[in-house]
């Protein structure tokens, strides 16, 4: 069966947020660590595919995940300013392959592609616990947040992207 | 005519995204009362129904614990009671005159992870719970309520950095507020304590009914460490909470019924 079909990304997304509102963000590790997983969004869309729709997607699904969670619009501007950069980023990670109208994420090199899933995951927690303290003063407070909630998030968020992408034998 | 077309086609992707980022930063920051309201009122209707439908399944869950919470503090009051009339307690107006009212509800949604944390409360206009209203559960303090819907409310908890509340030593008359720096949810910071207070760790902390908001000797914890400022003159207290903020259930609005007039007396003493 082709999984690439678009009837999945939408599935894919309100199963994301709901996750994401009802077991994640419900979660205290340590008694302090929410881990946050939507950002994985940025790695199951697909990759050339009209840019206005999917930064629409991005701040629609940060926005109904606001709406969930009482936090006005702040997972809508971060996503909106992640999927905007996303493919700065990839640039950067992947080089010239991702220049190629064939490139296909999951068929990039394991070092590459993770290396890509924590750089998406520790900037777009930067931005938001900045955002969210709006201080400089918190500075401490916002990297030590990032960096805690950064890492469980990445363990988590790999082990969600093998379960949601399939594998090509 | 032709150019402007070109250059919003030609600009299409970093308009859109420039729209959108506006009307988030709208949504997030702004001080207009009828954008704000009218956001928080629709998306406390659309999520305050799915989370009232989670809660539901989870409250039967722990519907065995609560019922022995509830016995057991059935037992404590009745036992209150009997003390009280044992002392010849006689009733008088001044005792029977409620000041303030309590409305009892429930928290559906929780937050404590965040450096800004909100509760959503099962109460809302339909209900005579407006802003500014205090939120308490049996074992202490809980916040503030933010923002009325017509059925949901949403509380500022006291886990949030712009939170401020007034509380005291128990026992004396020092007076400081209630602040929290963001790191852990069950404990709580004191400050504005002058460094004369004689204060000592285990002591516990009360509201201190300086507001109109929440009335005096609501417990809110205990001292677990305590250190002077660097100007060394206030002390900065740390204060282990009664309450476990990740786990609250029933709680109760307090309504002060004499909020109007102290209100009027101090926009008098203003003018």
């Amino acid at each position: 069966m082709n999984r690439e079909l678009p009837i999945y990304l939408p599935i894919k997304a309100v199963l994301l947020i709901l996750v994401q509102a009802f077991i994640f963000s419900k979660m205290a590790l340590f008694g302090f660590i929410s881990p946050m997983i939507y950002s994985i969004l940025l790695y199951i869309y697909p990759t050339h595919k009209n840019r206005s729709l999917w930064i629409t997607w991005a701040f629609l699904f940060g926005l109904s995940l606001d709406i969930l969670l009482d936090t006005l619009a702040l997972h809508a501007i971060v996503l909106l300013f992640m999927a905007y950069i996303r493919p700065k980023i990839m640039r950067v990670m992947f080089g010239l392959n991702f220049e190629q109208k064939s490139f296909r994420i999951h068929q990039a090199p394991v070092a590459q592609r993770y290396t890509f899933i924590a750089a998406i995951i520790l900037l777009h927690h930067l931005v938001y616990f900045s955002l969210e303290a709006f201080s400089w003063s918190k500075w401490l407070l916002v990297i030590e947040k990032t960096f805690s909630t950064g890492i469980v998030s990445f363990i988590f968020s790999l082990l969600l992207i093998n379960l949601l992408t399939t594998r090509k034998k | 005519m032709q150019r402007i077309i070109d250059f919003f086609l030609s600009n299409k992707l970093r308009l859109l995204f420039w729209c959108y980022l506006l009307i988030g930063i709208a949504l997030t920051t702004s001080e207009n009362i009828y954008l704000k309201s009218s956001y928080l009122n629709t998306s406390s209707r659309l999520s305050g129904g799915v989370h009232l439908f989670f809660s539901g399944i989870g409250d039967y869950f722990s519907l065995a614990s609560e019922n022995k919470f509830l016995t057991t503090q059935n037992k404590v009051l009745m036992e209150r009671l009997i003390a009280l009339e044992k002392h010849n307690l006689k009733r008088d107006s001044t005792l029977t005159k409620k000041n303030f009212e309590f409305i009892n509800g429930r928290i559906i949604k929780n937050s404590y992870t965040g450096i800004d944390n909100y509760l959503t409360l099962s109460l809302g206009k339909e209900d005579s719970v407006f802003t500014d209203m205090g939120v308490v559960n049996e074992k202490g303090l809980l916040g503030i309520i933010e923002f009325s819907g017509n059925s949901f409310s949403t509380v500022q908890s006291i886990l949030h950095s712009k939170s401020k509340i007034n509380v005291k030593v128990k026992g004396t008359d020092y007076f400081g507020s209630l602040v929290w720096d963001g790191k852990k949810p069950n404990k709580v910071q004191l400050i504005d304590i002058p460094d004369l207070a004689p204060i000592k760790k285990g002591d516990t902390i009360i509201s201190g009914g300086m507001s109109s908001i929440f009335p005096e000797n609501i417990p809110v914890g205990t001292i677990e460490d305590f250190k002077l400022t660097a100007a060394k003159n206030y002390y900065i207290v740390e204060i282990r909470l009664f309450n476990d903020m990740q786990n609250i259930g029933p709680v109760y609005v307090i309504k002060n019924h004499l909020k109007q007039e102290i209100k009027a007396v101090e926009n008098n003493k203003d003018e």
